[in-house]
């Protein structure tokens, strides 16, 4: 098993917003987690990747055995959990090049791989960009700054490429593209599966679904899995909405 | 007696003469001026945080200290040695260059600058002829233990149409006060490319940079200041003739001592443009402090002026102190001034881990992130000199 979730419970600004989610994935498998907005989807990522604005009230977290929510932000990061951002941060100043010459470093450390030259590290960046026809120009630019709402989701894809994550958690990565853009992020997601690895995308939308094909898709409502089904489920969910699971809840 | 009253008398009375009659002359008078003048201090200065009068009480002698172990500067260029304010190669002394009109034509009246004036027992003389294009690299040395006092003196003419690109890295070794001036001509026409950089720990840096511009003249000019010991500066532009333009950034890191920087741009003249970015960091109980001005005189219409200073306040006993003010007297004018001060961005920090950065890593890029704009700005040698100590000095918070 490549991640165990059980009764995790989490707050933010003193509300409860994860109420017991119970959530399992294993090596090359992709997860899909819908939910009406505010259920509690980027709450989740984010307490997988550790953001301290949450606090884990109650359950346990295993990530390749080892009890996730005892790592530090960064160590989670280096072990191979990578979060797509909903809304990706803008930082001026820092290039893309030298933080991302950083992540890969500490992400190669951490597989006891040597780190790469100026010029290798180069051909990395060329041929991952390549995945997601991310135009080479950004990557000379600061992180996130002045990138339109398409490139930043592009970009987050592009940073993915270069760390080879075990688990991707891919927050909302298709909203704010247009057709051509999602086609092409997703399918470049979709060349990154390995048997090893393994995403978790959350979305509202069906479309991603058909370019990365779910072997599972969940309903979050309310802080809580409500409903697992196969990815027939997502199709359902386009054309009825959720009034149907919401209904039975209450 | 005090130190600087010992020291004072040898010059004034003339037993220190440098023989060079033209400089002994503007010496004479600066003599003259300081008998006039008292030594300002926080009580009587507004908006400083650096106190003139303690460093300068706090001075017993003249430093004679052997400056040969600073390294080598690898920047490209003319390099003048000056050491303790002595300049080594008397091709760019005060025994070279016939009398010139222009030294000591400083009309701002800084204490530290009559001071220095009234003290310098040489000066480094860099004359850009017409037409002329030049690069120079200044590699001013100071070494003495505590009290000692090194006076550095340099005037800088760039005549109609010449440039030059002038890079001053200033190095320190002991606890010495170093006693700073620098008047810049610059002549019609003429462009000119300054790098301040000052290096180093411990000692005190004192320091007055001053440019005056002709029509049509363009600066550009930007500083980085990372070292540990107290450092107060004060730069004046002036820009005398329509069309000149001014472009002054700058960067500090204060840690420990007090950062003290007062600039003062003048439009004196219409249609000329100026802007100015100063970014600092306070950490470690540093503290920096900043009051800029533009000043705009009636008639100089059409200026086109900026003024910004921005900082991060890293821990709970640094501190940022920042003023800037406009003075303007002119109606059809585009001025703008102001100042911020912040903390790192936490989200940023935190994206910065999510891939795998540790917060320390995540912070000091971010930090250099904030510092990059300048410096790239300014673009260079001298610039890259300047993120590099920038660098070097997060390292080490
Ligand atoms: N920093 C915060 N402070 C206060 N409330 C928060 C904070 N972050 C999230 N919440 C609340 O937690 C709940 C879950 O938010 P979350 O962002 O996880 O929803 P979501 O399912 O991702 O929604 P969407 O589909 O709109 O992205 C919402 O009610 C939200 O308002
Ligand atoms: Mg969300």
């Amino acid at each position: 098993m490549l991640l165990e979730v059980k009764n995790l419970h989490a707050n933010v600004a003193g509300k409860e917003v994860l109420r017991g989610i119970n959530f399992e994935v294993r090596p090359g498998e992709v997860h899909a987690i819908m939910g009406p907005n505010g259920s509690g989807k980027s709450t989740f990522a984010s307490v997988l990747a550790g953001n301290p604005k949450f606090e884990v009230t109650a359950g346990e977290v295993l990530y390749d055995g080892v009890d996730l929510l005892s790592l530090p932000i960064e160590e989670r990061a280096r072990q191979g959990l990578f979060l797509g951002f909903q809304y990706p941060v803008e930082i001026p100043g820092v290039s893309m090049a030298s933080f991302m010459k950083a992540a890969v470093a500490e992400r190669r450390k951490a597989l006891g791989l040597e780190p790469l030259s100026s010029a290798e590290f180069l051909k990395l960046v060329r041929e991952k960009s390549k995945i997601v026809e991310l135009d080479g120009k950004l990557v000379s630019r600061s992180v996130n700054e002045g990138f339109s709402g398409g490139e930043k989701k592009k970009n987050e894809i592009f940073q993915m490429a270069m760390l080879e994550p075990r688990l991707a958690v891919l927050d909302e990565t298709d909203s704010g593209l247009d057709i051509d853009a999602l086609r092409i992020v997703a399918t470049g997601v979709q060349r990154l599966r390995t048997p090893q690895n393994a995403t978790v995308v959350i979305t509202h939308y069906q479309r991603l679904l058909d370019y990365i094909i779910p072997d599972f898709v969940h309903v979050l409502y309310k802080g809580q899995i409500i409903y697992s089904g196969d990815k027939t489920l997502a199709l359902k969910l386009e054309r009825e909405g959720y009034d149907w699971l919401i209904g039975s809840q209450q | 007696m005090n130190g600087l009253q010992k020291i004072f008398k040898q010059t004034a009375l003339g037993e220190r003469p440098t023989g060079v009659e033209w400089f002994d002359a503007v010496r004479h008078r600066a003599v003259l001026t300081w008998g006039e003048m008292e030594l300002p201090d926080t009580k009587t200065e507004d908006y400083r945080r650096f106190n003139l009068r303690a460093a300068m009480e706090s001075v017993a002698c003249r430093a004679e200290g052997d400056c040969s172990m600073f390294e080598p500067l690898d920047l490209e260029g003319e390099v003048v040695r000056c050491d303790n304010g002595r300049v080594a190669d008397a091709e760019y002394s005060i025994l070279t260059p016939p009398p010139i009109a222009e030294y000591g034509s400083l009309t701002s009246a800084i204490a530290s600058a009559v001071l220095n004036t009234a003290l310098a027992e040489d000066a480094v003389v860099v004359r850009v002829a017409r037409g002329e294009s030049r690069k120079v690299v200044l590699d001013s040395r100071f070494k003495g233990t505590k009290g000692a006092l090194a006076v550095s003196r340099v005037l800088v003419v760039v005549e109609e149409g010449a440039s030059l690109e002038l890079s001053d890295v200033c190095r320190t070794e002991g606890e010495v006060v170093a006693l700073r001036c620098r008047e810049v001509i610059v002549g019609r026409d003429a462009n000119v490319k300054i790098a301040d950089v000052v290096e180093n720990p411990e000692g005190t840096v004192i320091d007055h940079r001053y440019t005056s511009q002709a029509e049509g003249s363009s600066t550009r000019a930007l500083f980085g200041d990372v070292s540990r010991g107290a450092s107060r500066v004060d730069v004046v532009t002036l820009l005398n003739g329509p069309h000149a333009e001014a472009v002054c950034d700058g960067v500090y890191v204060a840690t420990h001592g007090v950062r003290d920087i007062r600039l003062d741009v003048q439009h004196l003249a219409g249609e000329c443009q100026s802007s100015e970015l100063i970014k600092g960091i306070a950490a470690e109980g540093g503290r920096g402090s900043f009051a800029g001005r533009i000043y705009v005189a009636p008639d100089s219409q059409k200026t086109d002026a900026s003024l910004l200073n921005r900082n991060i306040v890293l821990g709970t006993d640094a501190k940022i102190y920042t003023k800037p003010t406009l003075e303007i007297y002119a109606d059809d004018v585009k001025c703008s001034h102001g100042a911020t001060v912040g903390q790192l961005d936490p989200e940023a920090v935190y994206y910065m881990r999510q891939r795998g950065l540790s917060q320390q890593a995540a912070e000091r890029l971010q930090l250099l992130g904030f510092a990059a704009e300048v410096v790239e700005r300014f673009g260079g040698q001298a610039a890259e000199r300047i993120a590099a100590a920038v660098e070097h000095k997060l390292q080490t918070l």
